[in-house]
């Protein structure tokens, strides 16, 4: 749904696109940027980072010379910001000493969204949940975790996370599957924990 | 007739199983379709994020944006090593400098040299002596 609504904008950002445009361009996709970026470095002062790089990096390729005009920019912004986490995901291998971010920090940036569907108390063990499925995103490969969030929470088609991720379609329905397997009994209590056994 | 498992369903909700001839006759895994189209549609459900810290974090990229090299981790780094490789040169090459003092006080040496000709003992027995004295 995140992604529909960033290919809905037809941003166009040619050479030197003004401070202006982008900063409205940056409004429109901050919020679905900053939680990729959360979900896949599962910490609000990394994300905080990353999305800043993502959109300093997009400026600067985006006022370079050679730079030409953009098919669909939301794609190619996703891609720079799933770079941007892959690289920082590499490099905290190393970081055994890093911080891990207090969870009441967590809370007064993020809040569980109004919904006038299922009643309060679903919504809340729906978000428990979500949160298990994050933290679990953990066992999956940086590739698998990348392919696994581009395609859970931003519901983007096979082809297009090929496309942002730069692999081929097959490559990208192997990492899924992948992960899939790995995140199951997550999977398993977000979707069937209510069903009765087959 | 074989119905679906779990695992064909999660397959099938993330786009790594193609509906078959088994979905379109049979209502029981129809209806578990459909349930499990409303349960993904609901883990969209982005939390909200605080408007504040959005501002805030705009704010940062834009301060960013209009001094570029403010935050630019590589010129800090590049001018540290610099600083370090400054140091290390400069302590490497110490020790090889002659000291001046020695090569221009000629006159102090002759005259230590020839007022240990005048005495019997080292120069160094001197302050020893001293300590009997009355
Ligand atoms: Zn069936």
């Amino acid at each position: 749904m995140m992604g529909a609504m960033a290919d809905r904008l037809e941003v166009s950002l040619d050479r030197g696109a003004s401070t202006r445009e982008f900063g409205a361009w940056m409004t429109s996709e901050q919020k679905r940027i900053f939680l990729l970026c959360k979900r896949m470095l599962q910490d609000i002062g990394e994300a905080d980072s990353a999305t800043q790089d993502t959109f300093v990096k997009a400026w600067q390729a985006l006022n370079r010379p050679e730079s030409k005009e953009l098919d669909n920019p939301a794609s190619w912004l996703t891609r720079i910001a799933v770079n941007t986490c892959l690289d920082r995901l590499r490099s905290r291998r190393w970081q055994f000493w890093r911080k891990r971010p207090a969870p009441e920090d967590e809370e007064t940036i993020l809040r569980l969204a109004p919904s006038d569907g299922p009643s309060a108390e679903d919504r809340i063990f729906a978000a428990q949940i979500g949160d298990r499925l994050e933290s679990a995103l953990d066992k999956l490969s940086l590739r698998q975790r990348a392919v696994f969030a581009l395609r859970h929470y931003e519901d983007r088609s096979l082809a297009e996370i090929a496309g942002i991720l730069e692999l081929d379609v097959g490559t990208v329905k192997v990492h899924l599957f992948r992960a899939i397997e790995k995140l199951r009994e997550e999977l398993h209590d977000l979707y069937f924990r209510d069903r009765g056994t087959k | 007739m074989k119905h679906w498992t779990e695992n064909d369903f999660q397959k099938w909700l993330y786009g790594l199983k193609e509906e078959d001839a088994h979905l379109q006759t049979c209502s029981e895994c129809r209806t578990e379709m459909e349930r499990l189209r409303l349960a993904r549609r609901r883990t969209f459900a982005a939390p909200e994020v605080s408007e504040d810290f959005l501002a805030a974090q705009r704010r940062n990229i834009h301060n960013r944006l209009n001094h570029p090299n403010r935050n630019f981790a590589p010129l800090r780094w590049g001018f540290s090593v610099a600083m370090l490789l400054l140091v290390v040169v400069g302590l490497t090459l110490t020790p090889f400098r002659k000291s001046p003092v020695a090569l221009t006080n000629d006159e102090q040496l002759y005259s230590d040299l020839a007022a240990m000709e005048q005495t019997s003992e080292p120069k160094a027995i001197q302050p020893l002596h001293r300590l009997f004295e009355k």
